[in-house]
């Protein structure tokens, strides 16, 4: 149970007030205008961007005390996920160690998740050489040894067609639920949020808050938000 | 194709100015090169200077670039275009506040006597790989720093995700971009160093400190040995053909600039964050002291300029003006990727062959004596393309990118297309170009000394026969005076360029 209390965050003057709220696992869809905040705030529980004020409690510990590195978060960015100049097994096997050579074990378990996400035999190709759907599965098993039990994702499908959106975010669902995680996918799409996401945030006026089951909350989408919907 | 025509002729045109001299010179001087001892001790020294020079500008840049780019604090970007000002500092100051601060009876000097300690000398090696580095060190942090900000942010996010340790993040995220690099980095510098003739001239000298340019001016002036002093220049021109076959090779990879610099705290510990701030303070001292010392030295004596220094500023400005001209008009017509490539000959050829190329060619119709200052207007005009090329070029390829469809679509002639939309969008860069081809001119002190005299010394020159003469405050003065100059041409008009700047 991830929970949110008296959060702020924000640049400047734009800064965001999050309704305390206490997320369990599931998928979360964080929707809002541009610019309203929603990357800052997956930015801020991740550590790279620090808060104004409150806490997120993992686990009776403040994430936002602790270290990035020590943060039980793995996130995928909408671009430059995969360092270009090493292989697809070397960036996944990166969740794991920097070391140059792997134990059998380690080999085993980069093998079962490039295999999960259905990249088995594209080991030794660079990123370059990959899809961007494919270049997003490799992420995403990197994010699988990861072990995290919080997932960020900040647009990472936004450059994919829609077929190949689609199946990766049921890939993402698939992972979600079978490692129980809670995850939060920034997303502008409507129809993204209703694939898989199981309730949705709204970010907007500097005020961020759970409205709750995605089917209900895109039916009753409050005023403020009308334009951004169209 | 009308622009096409002008471009290639243009480019034409330059090439001439690089290739007649040299023409010359093998037609007069012959290939017949018998080269004495102190010429193969030139030749070993100028390829030894210029290696060390590069080695250690990129040695110092590496550290200093990765603290600025990694360190967020005040002022970093002030800081930064402070660290650029060598470029426009014309050699003569540089050498001067250098020699404040680390000569004879410099401030080091009276530190280490203080101390007991005996004295150094900086005339010789270490002096000229003093200047060379404080010349070429901020270019070097330049070309990192662009390297440090072109990696992306979100790979060092990902690195701390992932709990990588200091030495794995740096083999995997800044090792690459290095490997890159360095090469071309010391590369650049290394061919820089081979024709920097002021600093040999008043560092250097004697049988164990001489380059090749040197020997040229020596052989001409002294001896005036000219068909000597073009066999040399062959030599030189040898080493400038390495230097432009270097150089077209690592050009793509010397992209300059502050790139993207992350403002996020980029987790660091703090002991890493004051030897990142130390590294910071110790270049700004080093790079700003001379300046400052010059600035201490001098100013006090701006008013009591000896009234030679005054003419020579005067001489100056009536030599630099049509010399920025020239080189914006230059730029303008030979705006084209071809010319973006043949103006690294500028780069490359020494101005002292230019201007020993040149004295050989015209020398059987004119006294190239009577003509010194045209010479001068010309070849400081050409000197200056390559840099404000590469400010004006991307404004009209950008221009041409943004507007030349929808021109053609209202059938534009090429002249409506650059009346109408591609020179209104350059004030900008032409402004700032002009101002820095100036100061470019004001500061040179390269052909002037090989053709110069007391009749028509610019203020650099003038400077120079200050300094041999110990009369050291005037030197100091006029120093002051000649930095007004530059920094006043490069305010006015970049300021000019962007007021009438169309957005």
């Amino acid at each position: 149970m991830l929970s949110v209390k008296n959060l702020k965050f924000g640049h400047g003057s734009h800064i965001v007030v999050a309704e305390n709220t206490a997320f369990g696992g599931g998928i979360y869809g964080v929707i809002g205008p541009s610019g309203s905040g929603k990357s800052t705030f997956l930015n801020t529980l991740a550590g790279f961007h620090e808060a104004e004020s409150g806490s997120a409690m993992y686990e009776d510990r403040d994430l936002l005390t602790q270290r990035v590195e020590d943060r039980p978060i793995a996130m995928l960015f909408q671009s430059n996920n995969l360092f270009p100049h090493l292989t697809i097994f070397r960036n996944v096997a990166l969740a794991m160690t920097s070391r140059r050579w792997l134990t059998k074990i380690q080999q085993r378990q980069v093998s079962d998740a490039l295999d999960r996400v259905g990249l088995s035999g594209f080991e030794n190709r660079k990123p370059g050489e990959l899809s961007g759907g494919q270049q997003s599965r490799a992420a995403l098993a990197r994010v699988l040894l990861q072990k995290k039990p919080i997932l960020l994702l900040d647009e990472p499908f936004a450059a994919l067609g829609p077929a190949m959106r689609n199946e990766m975010l049921d890939l993402v669902k698939e992972i979600a639920e079978t490692d129980n995680q809670i995850v939060l996918l920034v997303t502008h799409s409507p129809d993204d949020a209703l694939r898989i996401c199981d309730q949705t945030i709204f970010v907007s006026n500097k005020r961020l808050w759970l409205a709750g089951d995605t089917k209900i909350a895109l039916q009753n989408i409050p005023s403020e938000m009308q334009d951004y919907f169209g | 194709m009308a622009q096409r025509v002008v471009q290639i002729s243009t480019s034409i045109l330059y090439l001439l100015v690089f290739a007649m001299p040299i023409l010359g010179l093998a037609i007069y001087g012959g290939v017949d090169l018998q080269f004495t001892a102190s010429d193969i001790a030139a030749i070993k020294f100028t390829v030894m200077q210029a290696i060390l020079s590069a080695v250690l500008s990129v040695a110092l840049a590496i550290p200093a670039s990765r603290a600025l780019a990694r360190q967020n604090f005040k002022g970093r970007e002030v800081l930064i275009s402070i660290l650029s000002a060598p470029f426009i500092l014309p050699v003569i100051v540089a050498i001067s506040g250098v020699l404040f601060i680390f000569g004879r009876e410099g401030l080091f000097n009276q530190f280490l006597g203080s101390l007991g300690q005996e004295t150094v000398s900086i005339y010789g090696l270490s002096g000229i790989l003093l200047v060379h580095v404080f010349f070429n060190l901020p270019l070097a942090i330049r070309i990192f720093l662009f390297g440090w900000g072109a990696i992306p942010i979100e790979h060092h996010r990902v690195a701390r995700g992932l709990n990588l340790n200091a030495w794995a993040r740096f083999k995997i995220i800044e090792l690459p971009m290095l490997v890159s690099r360095v090469p071309a980095a010391t590369a650049i510098i290394f061919v820089i160093c081979l024709s920097s003739f002021a600093v040999a001239l008043l560092l250097g000298g004697g049988p164990r400190a001489s380059t090749v340019e040197l020997a040229i001016y020596q052989a001409f002036r002294f001896d005036f040995d000219i068909a000597r002093a073009g066999q040399l220049a062959l030599v030189q021109t040898g080493f400038a053909a390495v230097a432009i076959i270097i150089s077209l090779a690592v050009m793509k990879r010397l992209d300059v600039g502050i790139g993207y610099l992350p403002s996020e705290p980029m987790g660091y510990s703090r002991t890493m964050r004051l030897v990142d701030l130390g590294m910071i303070l110790m270049v700004t001292i080093f790079m700003l002291a001379p300046i400052l010392a010059v600035i201490y030295r001098g100013l006090p004596h701006l008013t009591e300029l000896p009234t030679s220094v005054w003419s020579a500023a005067a001489t100056s400005i009536f030599i630099a003006l049509p010399s920025a001209v020239l080189c914006i008009l230059i730029s303008v017509f030979m705006a084209h990727r071809l010319g973006e490539s043949i103006s690294i000959l500028a780069l490359s050829i020494s101005p002292l062959v230019l201007g020993v190329g040149l004295f050989v060619i015209i020398r059987p119709f004119i006294n190239p004596f009577d003509v010194t200052l045209l010479i001068v207007v010309l070849l400081n005009a050409v000197l200056a393309v390559p840099f404000t090329l590469r400010l004006i070029l991307p404004e009209i390829q950008k221009a041409q990118s943004d507007f030349g469809r929808l021109s053609r679509t209202m059938r534009m002639s090429v002249w409506g297309m650059w009346a109408w939309v591609i020179l209104p969008r350059l004030f900008r860069p032409v402004g700032f170009s002009f101002g820095l081809a100036l100061a470019l001119s004001l500061g040179d002190l390269g052909v002037i000394v090989l053709l110069g005299s007391p009749e028509n010394a610019t203020l650099p020159y003038q400077i120079m026969q200050l300094r041999t003469g110990y009369r050291l405050d005037a030197a100091a003065g006029a120093s002051v005076l000649l930095l007004v100059m530059c920094l006043f041409a490069i305010v006015t008009f970049d300021g000019l360029g962007r007021r009438y700047a169309k957005r």
